[in-house]
């Protein structure tokens, strides 16, 4: 029984751990394809959704780029890696209330233009689907006390 | 508790992360070259020495292209001799007949009409679009104009037009187009035409006031 548990504790972590780097990669890799393009790309990306008040839009076409880089960069690596999973979360958060008013209001965007222009093309219903996903994720990690392979538990 | 030590070190990791994470990013962003401004081109309007210089990515098939056009010659009109707007091809992929309009263009800017031809494809383009046979509207507009239909339909198939064509939409790229219109003003980006309206004309007004 006591072997079935070491098993199953096992399965569990290694599962935590590649869906930790899943969602680290899905972040960096949407924020590394924005931060290589103009800011005014992922500025003109935002103007189309109307839910965002236009006055902070410069600012975060600005800020998110560099969160999702840098916030997924430091869940693959587990640095920090609850505090990174809270990122996560907040980012995925806010772009579930994003997309879900838009999809309710048949104002979608084809591509949601989550991963600048030259990657992956998702549209509004997939990329809510995903960043639901991702939300799920990051909530366990913040909840789980223990994360394999990390810089934390080296340091 | 994490130990002094331990938090050393995990703020010398966090430094060495961030420096690693960034750096790269904004030398691989400063690398993005900025357009290249034709010297002499049947697709320049604007005669004279012009203040600033507008170089604008557009398809022809593109609805928002089509809308921001009003705002653009009136800029133009408002301020004659001050503004040169220089038109460069991006048809994009999604559009079906976008390359076939753009080809027409340039086949009518090579035999002396781009400009009217060009504000024929945008003033009908709701017309054209939603047609069975486009085609035939490319032809007709040409024919409108003057220009010998024989050599509008050769040129159609002239590869040496299409090469123009995809160089125009290649530097397009190069520039990091991620869609129509985009607008350089003496090379700042301008995305989409709420930020040619909003941001651009607003600045263009206030340099020449």
């Amino acid at each position: 029984l006591s072997q079935s548990k070491v098993k199953k504790t096992k399965t569990v972590d290694t599962l935590a751990l590649v869906l930790r780097l899943v969602v680290g990669l899905v972040f960096a890799y949407a924020g590394l394809m924005k931060l290589l393009e103009p800011i005014q790309n992922f500025t003109a990306n935002l103007q189309q959704y109307s839910i965002i008040p236009e006055s902070i839009i410069p600012l975060a076409a600005l800020i998110i780029p560099w969160c999702e880089w840098i916030g997924g960069m430091c869940l693959i690596l587990g640095y920090f890696t609850r505090a990174s999973a809270a990122l996560v979360l907040s980012l995925a958060g806010t772009f579930i209330v994003i997309l879900g008013a838009s999809i309710l209001t048949g104002t979608a965007p084809e591509n949601c233009g989550c991963f600048g222009a030259n990657g992956l093309s998702l549209s509004g219903h997939q990329m809510l689907i995903l960043d639901c996903f991702n939300a799920v994720v990051a909530i366990w990690m913040i909840l789980r006390t223990k994360h394999l392979l990390t810089v934390d538990e080296r340091l | 508790v994490s130990k002094p030590s331990s938090r050393i070190k995990q703020l010398v990791f966090g430094v060495v992360l961030g420096a690693l994470l960034v750096v790269p990013v904004v030398v691989l962003r400063a690398k993005i070259p900025a357009p290249v401004s034709a010297e002499a081109s049947y697709r320049v309007r604007g005669e004279g020495k012009p203040v600033i210089t507008i170089i604008e990515y557009s398809d022809f098939e593109c609805p928002a292209c089509r809308n921001v056009q009003p705002a653009l010659k009136a800029l133009l009109e408002k301020h004659p001799g001050q503004v040169r707007l220089e038109f460069k091809h991006y048809p994009l992929k999604s559009h079906k007949w976008s390359p076939l309009a753009h080809q027409s263009a340039e086949c009518a800017g090579t035999l002396g009409s781009f400009w009217t031809y060009h504000d024929r494809l945008y003033a009908e383009q709701p017309i054209w679009k939603e047609a069975p046979n486009p085609p035939e509207f490319f032809i007709r507009y040409a024919v409108d104009m003057g220009i010998d239909p024989e050599t509008f339909v050769a040129c159609l198939q002239d590869e040496s037009i299409t090469a123009r064509i995809m160089s125009d939409r290649r530097s397009g790229d190069q520039v990091k187009i991620s869609s129509t219109p985009t607008f350089f003003v003496d090379g700042v980006m301008y995305v989409g035409g709420k930020q040619f309206t909003d941001e651009a004309i607003p600045a263009i007004e206030e340099k020449l006031a």
